[in-house]
């Protein structure tokens, strides 16, 4: 295989005394879906925030095709080319919905190519056409999160960090941005990092993933082989065993192989 | 007591009173020959003093003898009720918790034989326990463990009744096959109204030579036996706790070991009701090293693997300290290492290091005891496992005293003990009152003392294998004996004779591996093989840490083990043991299991050695590449 796109060694990050990671070491290569999955707390928010800058890793590094990217601030981690479309959103609520998407491409100059990213973008979600003049804060959750979504793309990223896209929407729309996430993977070729709590929805765009557990990684390998493991169905996709009375509570414990 | 014609000369050791010499029968703790008597007995003197804590939602509770007595005797009677008869078998399949010992002292003072079953062992292990041991009764805690038993194919039909403990998610659960622990206490009251004294009457009738207890060995080889004590056995390794450990009245314990294993079940279960010491239950197997620091016990018996843990903790702490810290913790295991030594050869510390030990246990020590639950100590005790000498040091440098102790099932694990005062380094102790060893002719050792087992459960060939001709247990193990110190060197059917034809004792060598504290355990092969190697289980922990310090990536476990690094890491681990090995005795080649065990695996024992049977049959693949 050749070298990947973003290659992680090594990582710890801390809050305070608190130890949020604690040695992590993934790869994610180009055009790839890589899927983060993980309980409440396991760090996968903090995996990101690391990675785009927002937090420093006390040890280990980050490299973006080969250079090192750990330790710059933010706004040079998005010149690099990544971007991250944060949990819960995060757009401008008195901007306009092209003023958000033109805040997006800030780091660029070139106007027809901006231009054409646009249409782009409402093309892959016509509702952000529709309401291109409209408020940010005034969008529905699904809307706002296709902006974000939006706002990211229009960067072109080397690599779009997703931070739990499904978060308060509903199943439907859930299944609706998660097709228009593979599209975008398939058709443009966009490399992403997808933290999510939905395992299911997450296994079956992702081609990769990790499960992340207190800080540390706890298993990984294709999505194929992930969905197949027990430990992730009982635990991750809600795949009941009934056991013999039909009506077992109780789980049994993880041991991730 | 009328039952005895003579009672031989006793004296009183920590408040109760045992024989002077436990050579002479009948052995008595405070009269009393059986352990159901000297319950009753206990119960009596001290029914508002309190016997066990345990924790319910976030709150230490205290439990008094009367309560065990009361649930005890409901337990009891409620059986028989329910058609307990005098000699059979009573399965216990639950973590450890107070009920658990109070169907122990009630299944046993209406004579019958409580037995107890790892919650980590399969639904097929829990089925050959229920259909070897003929149990009609089967106590299980919770839903959880009843359903390990619901799954059993042919639906263990000997088994009438199961006794739920927790009630919790099982409400629509019916069938006259089930009941819950308030309907068998009430059965049991019910009884009790109806023939008051039947319960005492009971105990009246046991005989010390009647079976109390069935220990299941861990049986690293087929099917696990069913070890028979007696009640004198117990009352042998009472009276041995009583003089070897700092028992005493009120004094701290904390439970967390199985109490289906013999170690826990007479440090929890047997020794309080003659020392009267305070019984702590651990939360869960997870929780201990915190229930460690909030019960700060004064007896605290593990297996290494627990102490190890302990180290691991304190090495990364001392890693992750800031500089100054750093060199506090280096300073002051200077000034312990040096108060260790002086103590093992028994010399005077100068004044200068004294001085040093003081300031170094002031400033550090103090505090790192009182951080591990450790600060009021008196005597910590290291048994079922071999345990590397260094890592004694170690704790005796920090100022907790640990000591070494041997034995097995087969002798109620009353055989040797280091204690303070008579303490050699590397030995296994001096052979404890009343018991004698001795080395056979091909290096066994062998054991006698009326702590001796009765014999398997319906196995007598395997009985009359395990005794010599003249009536002394054959301990499977092999040593030898210097000025009473027992020293072991390792299992007399695990030696491997290589196809050199030379034989090698592979305990001594793994004994050494696992003196690293990279290396969790490790497995020797190499019977009817050209040269030696090794399967080696790394600890999860301190590798983990050595590859984050270094900078070598992984994701989960078996990239770790993978990992170029860390095999070059354990390779100069192995490299360092095979310096103190002679040629034909060294290791060359190796491999690690990539999987991280858990005490659920066949290949673990419930004290987390590995079952070299097992890990032989599993990672054969693994062995076959190392001699290809």
């Amino acid at each position: 295989m050749t070298a990947p796109l973003l290659q992680i060694r090594n990582l710890e990050t801390f809050y305070g005394p608190i130890m949020a990671l604690r040695g992590v070491s993934l790869d994610v290569h180009k055009g790839r879906v890589v899927t983060v999955l993980g309980a409440n707390g396991a760090g996968k928010t903090t995996l990101l925030k690391t990675i785009s800058g927002i937090m420093n890793a006390e040890k280990g590094e980050i490299r973006l095709k080969g250079a090192l990217i750990s330790g710059l601030e933010p706004h040079r981690v998005v010149k690099a080319g990544i971007v991250h479309v944060p949990e819960g959103r995060e757009v401008f609520p008195l901007l306009t919905v092209e003023e958000n998407l033109a805040l997006g491409a800030y780091t660029r100059s070139d106007r027809a190519e901006i231009a054409r990213d646009r249409d782009m973008v409402f093309s892959y979600f016509p509702i952000l056409a529709e309401r291109r003049g409209q408020e940010a804060g005034t969008l529905s959750g699904g809307q706002q999160q296709m902006l974000a979504i939006g706002r990211g793309l229009m960067l072109r990223p080397e690599l779009m960090l997703l931070d739990e896209p499904s978060l308060g929407l509903s199943p439907l729309l859930t299944q609706e941005i998660f097709a228009i996430l593979k599209r975008l993977n398939k058709d443009e070729g966009v490399t992403m990092m997808l933290v999510e709590q939905n395992a299911a929805v997450a296994l079956d765009l992702a081609d990769d993933g990790y499960v992340l557990e207190l800080g540390r990684i706890v298993m990984n390998g294709s999505a194929e082989r992930l969905a197949g493991s027990e430990d992730i169905q009982s635990f991750y996709l809600g795949h009941a065993n009934e056991g013999a009375r039909g009506e077992r509570r109780w789980k049994r414990r993880k041991t991730w192989r | 007591m009328t039952r005895h014609a003579t009672i031989p000369q006793m004296e009183t050791i920590k408040g109760a009173a045992i024989n002077v010499d436990a050579t002479q029968r009948p052995l008595l703790v405070d009269g009393a020959d059986t352990i159901s008597a000297l319950f009753r007995h206990r119960c009596g003197t001290d029914r508002a003093r309190v016997a066990h804590r345990e924790k319910t939602l976030g709150i230490w509770r205290e439990f008094t003898w009367g309560d065990y007595w009361d649930h005890a005797k409901w337990i009891g009677l409620g059986l028989k009720r329910l058609g307990l008869q005098r000699g059979e078998v009573v399965q216990i399949l639950s973590e450890d918790r107070k009920e658990w010992l109070y169907f122990d002292q009630g299944i046993q003072c209406v004579g019958g034989i409580s037995s107890g079953v790892y919650t980590t062992d399969s639904t097929s292990q829990l089925a050959y326990l229920l259909s070897d041991s003929a149990c009609r009764f089967l106590v299980v805690e919770n839903e959880e463990q009843l359903d390990k038993f619901l799954e059993i194919p042919d639906g263990a039909p000997g088994v009438e009744k199961v006794i739920i403990l927790e009630d919790e998610g099982l409400h629509e659960l019916k069938g006259d096959r089930f009941l819950f622990l308030p309907a068998l206490y009430a059965l049991g009251q019910q009884e009790d109204a109806e023939h008051p004294g039947s319960f005492e009457a009971e105990i009246d009738k046991a005989r010390a030579s009647d079976v109390a207890l069935l220990i299941y060995t861990s049986g690293t080889t087929g099917a696990p036996k069913g070890g028979m004590l007696t009640h004198e056995n117990i009352i042998h390794a009472i009276q041995a706790g009583l003089r070897n450990l700092a028992v005493r009245p009120n004094a701290e314990q904390l439970c967390f070991l199985p109490l289906c294993h013999i170690f826990e079940r007479n440090n929890s279960a047997y020794f309080p009701i003659a020392s009267r010491s305070i019984v702590n239950f651990a939360e869960s197997p997870e929780t201990v090293f915190d229930n460690l620091r909030e019960v700060s016990p004064e007896v605290f018996a593990a297996v290494p693997r627990v102490w190890e843990k302990v180290y691991s903790r304190v090495l990364i702490l001392a890693q992750e300290a800031t500089w100054i810290g750093r060199i506090a913790y280096g300073l002051a295991m200077k000034a312990g290492t040096k108060r260790a030594e002086a103590e093992a050869k028994g010399q005077p510390l100068g004044l200068l290091p004294q001085l040093g030990v003081a300031l170094a246990d002031l400033l550090v020590f103090r505090n790192l005891r009182q951080l591990l639950g450790m600060d009021r100590l008196q005597q910590g005790i290291s048994g079922a496992a071999p345990i590397s000498p260094a890592l004694i040091s170690w704790y005796r440098a920090i100022g907790v005293p640990v000591f070494e102790g041997y034995g097995m099932t087969e002798n109620a694990a009353t055989c040797t003990v280091n204690r303070p005062g008579a303490d050699r380094f590397g030995s296994v102790g001096e052979a404890m009152p009343g018991i004698d060893i001795r080395i056979a002719e091909d290096g066994e050792i062998q054991a006698k003392g009326f702590a001796n087992f009765k014999g398997y459960w319906n196995l007598p060939e395997k009985t009359a294998e395990t005794f010599s001709a003249d009536g002394w247990l054959r301990t499977g193990d092999i040593g030898r004996i210097e000025d009473g110190f027992l020293y072991i060197t390792g299992r007399l059917k695990d030696i491997i004779i290589t196809a050199g034809g030379k034989n090698i004792t592979p305990a001594e060598i793994e004994s050494r591996l696992k003196f690293s504290h990279y290396i969790s355990d490790a497995v020797i092969i190499g019977d009817r093989r050209k040269y030696l190697t090794a399967l080696i289980m790394i600890d999860q922990e301190n590798v983990e840490k050595f590859a984050q310090v270094n900078r070598v990536p992984f994701s989960d476990f078996a990239s770790l083990t993978r990992a170029a690094a860390v095999q070059d890491l354990i390779r100069a681990e192995v490299d360092q043991v095979n310096r103190e090995f002679a040629r034909v005795e060294q290791i060359k080649d190796f491999r690690l299991i990539d999987v991280l065990l858990t005490a659920e695996d066949d290949e673990l024992t419930a004290t987390m050695k590995l079952k070299r049977s097992f890990v032989e049959k599993k990672h054969k693949a693994l062995i076959d590449d190392m001699y290809r």
